[in-house]
């Protein structure tokens, strides 16, 4: 079945297991110093936590026929603007060349964070004018947290996701894994990028195993909002299809306990 | 910064606020009497905004602590009530950084000791009058990683409580 | 085969790190083609997400109190679909409480990560339906305590799951007092002479 016939249920996960939700805006050139920083400060309001990061390059010349001529210099490269709700949950992050909205856990929905996107991006462009956008995307960062069954039990990720490392049974169980996956998207001009590993889990006695899904469109991005805008809602529908064809029933258990 | 707002040592020490009890000269308080032990908000129980307890760790000393401090009650004169008061005020004076919503434990010397010594700790409980606090006291061999000392002198020997917004 | 061997968190977390590194001393070893391949493997990867990139933290009071808050508020999140949402936002009350510069004394120190770490599985694992008041010690270690009458159970969460307990209880008219350490995955078993549901319950 491929993705564009899967059904298309809006599934509504009691504990969706969502750890961070993002909107990415990349643009094909830097913003300006001075703007980014009106920006950043635009909003102040909406994100009351601000931080702000300098990235310092050392870069060092060293010249082989006489290396006591060698130099280093210090360049400070770029400047990372972050800003967070009070409870951190909410996020806004701006680069030289990209305009990001997070939302971490607990998920409070598409249409809300969608909302919330709409609306900060139109603050952004008031203040930073047109940008040209060279890429857009969507990350959903999913942690699926399997209780480990008392006694001295395996745990097969393919019960719960349909997405995971398989190696020659010669081998014997796995410890730990990662995987990473690259898939074209012809319908929406896109690519899927998806990543799953074991993780450190955040819980006792439980294994937990990470689900990246970062759909996106790179190069033809739309310029306009209507069009960002019907992009990013086709986006929605594909990385959810994606989603529920990574899991399984015992997966959707735990996120409706 | 008392509760009131003061800066501690601005207020002066009220002159004649000793009851003039004559110690031994060790220095020893006697174990009929009681001390208060000052605890900031964060090694306080509250439940349903009140306190309720102290934790065993507003007891411990800090890493830089050679003694547990306290304040003898009835060094100062008075009703039980207003040797309290008198108590807190002047370790408010002594101590500038009282929190509002911080609060007093008061227990029996006996008590203190007796728990002590159960435990194989010879604590002595001297009076150490300090300028702005005459009624100090300091809790001399006092342990540092007896967990459950400190669980019973938060528990069931310092178990009078004043919050500090109690006493304007 | 794709199981999981049953491994001690340790083990696994120590597999999970090393998976996350870069291959080092690759291009000495292996073939320009193959390098080519990894290196394009490389590129694919994935950048961190915006929670995780991190700021400088200043020696400051406030600007430590600051950064302490951020860091499990972040971690709180990462498990907010484990906690009941009304008691999350109890819980960052609480949080801002213990860290009112107007209530601070000096030489404390705020909330210290690896100890709300622990703080914050033990309560999921525990999952108490009375709620516990919370403290913290001067070197920011997370207390908990709940109070019957004169009987208390109280909790301190140190690093690597390691908790010190203290508790005292009337048993049958009898004072009884213990106090000890222990990793917080046996923290039922060892306190269940003290009878540890009672404690998290609401019914009594």
């Amino acid at each position: 079945m491929s993705l564009a016939e899967a059904a298309v249920t809006e599934q509504k996960y009691s504990r969706p297991p969502i750890t961070e939700a993002v909107f990415e805006v990349r643009f094909e050139s830097s913003i300006e110093p001075g703007l980014s920083e009106k920006v950043f400060r635009q909003f102040a309001s909406a994100y009351p936590q601000e931080e702000t990061l300098h990235n310092l390059g050392v870069h060092v010349n060293v010249n082989p026929a006489n290396v006591q001529a060698s130099h280093a210099q210090v360049q400070r490269d770029h400047v990372v603007y972050r800003r967070s709700s009070n409870d951190r949950s909410q996020l806004m992050l701006l680069v030289p060349n990209a305009f990001v909205v997070s939302q971490l856990a607990p998920y409070p929905g598409w249409e809300t964070f969608f909302g919330r996107f709409q609306n900060d991006w139109e603050r952004f462009k008031k203040v930073a004018g047109y940008q040209r956008i060279g890429r857009i995307g969507v990350r959903y960062l999913n942690r699926i947290d399997i209780p480990i069954p008392a006694g001295d039990v395996t745990i097969d990720p393919k019960d719960y996701l349909n997405i995971y490392v398989k190696t020659p049974e010669a081998l014997g169980q796995q410890v730990a894994y990662a995987g990473q996956v690259l898939h074209a998207l012809p319908e929406l001009h896109g690519n899927l990028l998806l990543n799953t590993a074991i993780v450190p889990s955040p819980l006792f006695d439980h294994i937990s195993i990470m689900l990246d899904l970062d759909v996106h469109r790179e190069g033809g991005a739309p310029q306009l909002d209507k069009d960002i805008f019907a992009l990013l809602t086709q986006i929605r529908t594909i990385k959810d299809d994606v989603f529920e064809h990574c899991i399984t029933d015992a997966a959707r258990s735990l996120f409706n306990r | 910064m008392t509760s009131d707002g003061q800066q501690a040592n601005e207020e002066q020490v009220p002159e004649g606020e000793a009851a003039g009890i004559m110690l031994p000269a060790s220095k020893e308080i006697p174990s009929e009497y009681s001390v208060m032990r000052y605890a900031g908000r964060n090694r306080i129980i509250i439940e349903d905004d009140k306190v309720v307890g102290f934790f065993p760790q507003a007891f411990a000393l800090r890493p830089d602590e050679e003694y547990l401090s306290v304040t003898w009650i009835e060094y100062f004169k008075g009703a039980p009530d207003e040797q309290r008061v008198r108590a807190i005020k002047a370790f408010r004076r002594s101590f500038p950084g009282v929190g509002k919503q911080s609060a007093y434990a008061i227990g029996n010397v006996g008590k203190v000791r007796d728990e002590c010594v159960a435990r194989s700790h010879r604590v002595r409980i001297l009076h150490e009058p300090e300028d702005e606090n005459k009624g100090h006291c300091a809790i001399r061999r006092f342990p540092r990683d007896d967990s459950d000392l400190l669980q019973v002198l938060s528990a069931d020997v310092f178990t009078e409580i004043i919050p500090n917004i109690s006493i304007p | 085969m794709s199981t999981l061997s049953p491994v001690p968190t340790d083990v696994r977390s120590r597999a999970v790190a090393a998976l996350a590194q870069p291959p080092a001393l690759l291009e000495r070893v292996i073939s320009a083609d193959t390098l080519r391949g990894v290196n394009k493997a490389q590129a694919l990867k994935t950048s961190e997400p915006p929670s995780a990139i991190s700021t400088q933290s200043g020696t400051a009071l406030d600007q430590r109190v600051f950064d302490a808050l951020a860091n499990a508020k972040t971690f709180a999140a990462m498990v907010s679909m484990h906690l009941d949402k009304a008691w999350r936002e109890k819980l960052f009350n609480q949080l801002d409480d213990l860290h009112d510069l107007s209530e601070w004394e000096t030489g404390d120190e705020p909330v210290e990560q690896k100890s709300f770490i622990t703080f914050l599985k033990t309560f999921i694992a525990l999952d108490p339906r009375r709620r516990p008041s919370l403290g913290m010690t001067h070197d920011g270690h997370i207390l908990m305590a709940w109070v019957r009458g004169s009987d208390r159970l109280t909790l301190e969460f140190l690093e690597n799951d390691s908790v010190r307990w203290t508790v005292t209880m009337t048993i049958d008219g009898n004072k009884e007092r213990a106090a000890g350490q222990t990793v917080a995955t046996r923290l039922t078993q060892t306190l269940a002479p003290y009878s540890l549901q009672d404690w998290l319950s609401n019914d009594k």
